[in-house]
């Protein structure tokens, strides 16, 4: 009799427990905790990984007005960023787990932090490189990115299977736009020094940097990028994709899928002439989505099989 | 007044590793000068996900764009040779071969 009351008991408790996931958001402590503590050891390797995949994307999507954007420093601070609230879904198919977590990342706010936390605290740093200016006359700047915030609400699907790592996908999309704030800050690099050729050049530098603060776009040129990268990668409907069994298979990832073969025959019509006269020496340079060139043809010494059509202008 | 239009010919064949079909295949059109900076003319893309209905593409004559202007037309060819899977257990006899 107590045996089947205590089953009893025990069923009703996870079924009850199940209704109640669906529908509330439960707050996430110990997770929590957990991040605070393991944050300190992941994020070194977390930013290294992003500055070379972000610097990738960004110096393949300058604005017009720039001559170069490249990220040279990342660092998101001491502080963790923190799961406000969770929300599971029991009703689905017996190898999916799938979640709703609320997630904020505002390292700025310190009011939650004991004073030995903040002491220690490091705030994050996001360094842009820019280079304004086309040609020879180019002026590099660093450019600060601070007081960064970001919410959102995101989806996490796995799908379980039996092998090893257990986990075979993982799909992760954000259910709304996320709430991105920063702030931008021009950095002088060098010192004042006392030199009139240095005063010269600090002035411009100066001047620019003022110019900066007036270039409209670009705050919100950073912010629409990274909308832009992110929408098609994963907002909803679109989700980001983690293949764990392939990426702890031991294969690596960026391993060429395959090969082509690219003849390139002839151009016609090739309309422009040479700077200082003369007839052009094309050739054809092979790229992939405009990352650096991978081969490119011998030129051609001034082929020119024209099609002349005179236009005489008679006085 | 003379106005130019060259037809270079190269018929040249390269070989790219790629690492994806999602890419564009880009083919920019230089013009060589000696001391200085190679300027580009121009130039025209193909979306290497056509490769998936087709993998030998001949004859494709894509425009050649500059600034959205037309500035002439470009003729090659395209074929994609995906890697061949290592069958498990099988990766030996595929080695010998090479």
């Amino acid at each position: 009799m107590e045996r089947v009351r205590r089953r009893a008991r025990d069923d009703i408790q996870r079924e009850l427990v199940k209704s109640r996931l669906t529908s509330e958001h439960e707050s996430a402590d110990w997770l929590n905790h957990f991040l605070d503590r393991f944050w300190l050891i992941y994020e070194p390797v977390l930013s290294s990984t992003v500055v070379s995949s972000v610097d990738q994307i960004l110096s393949t999507n300058t604005p017009p007005f720039l001559d170069s954007l490249r990220l040279s420093q990342f660092t998101l601070g001491t502080k963790a960023p923190r799961i406000d609230k969770v929300r599971t879904f029991p009703r689905t198919e017996d190898d999916i787990v799938m979640m709703d977590w609320g997630i904020s990342f505002t390292p700025n706010d310190i009011s939650d932090l004991t004073p030995r936390q903040a002491q220690n605290k490091v705030n994050p740093k996001i360094v842009l490189s820019i280079r304004v200016g086309k040609g020879l006359a180019t002026a590099s700047m660093p450019v600060l990115l601070e007081n960064i915030t970001f919410s959102g609400l995101m989806r996490i699907r796995m799908k379980l299977m039996s092998n090893f790592p257990h986990v075979q996908v993982v799909d992760i999309s954000f259910l709304e736009k996320p709430v991105i704030d920063y702030s931008l800050k021009p950095i002088g690099g060098e010192t004042f020094g006392f030199d009139i050729a240095n005063v010269c050049f600090h002035l411009f530098h100066l001047n620019l940097q003022l110019t900066l603060f007036k270039i409209p776009g670009l705050s919100s040129f950073i912010r629409d990028m990274t909308h832009a990268t992110l929408g098609p990668m994963m907002y909803d409907p679109n989700v980001f994709t983690l293949n764990l069994e392939q990426m702890l298979s031991g294969k690596p990832l960026n391993a060429a899928i395959g090969v082509i073969q690219v003849s390139v025959h002839s151009a016609r019509g090739i309309k422009g002439s040479k700077i200082g006269g003369g007839t052009p020496d094309p050739f054809v340079s092979l790229s992939i989505n405009n990352r650096s060139e991978l081969a490119r043809t011998k030129y051609k010494l001034n082929t020119c099989v024209y099609i002349c059509s005179f236009r005489f202008i008679f006085i | 007044m003379a106005i130019y239009r060259y037809n270079p010919t190269w018929m040249e064949t390269k070989y790219l590793l790629i690492n994806a079909l999602n890419e564009t295949l880009v083919l920019d059109l230089y013009d060589f000068n000696d001391h200085r900076k190679n300027s580009k003319l121009s130039s025209a893309t193909f979306d290497l996900a056509r490769l998936l209905e087709d993998s030998t593409q001949e004859e494709i004559v894509s425009p050649l764009l500059k600034d959205g202007k037309e500035r002439g037309e470009l003729r090659y060819d395209v074929s994609y040779y995906p890697v061949i899977e290592a069958e498990p257990g099988n990766e030996e006899a595929l080695d010998s071969s090479t």
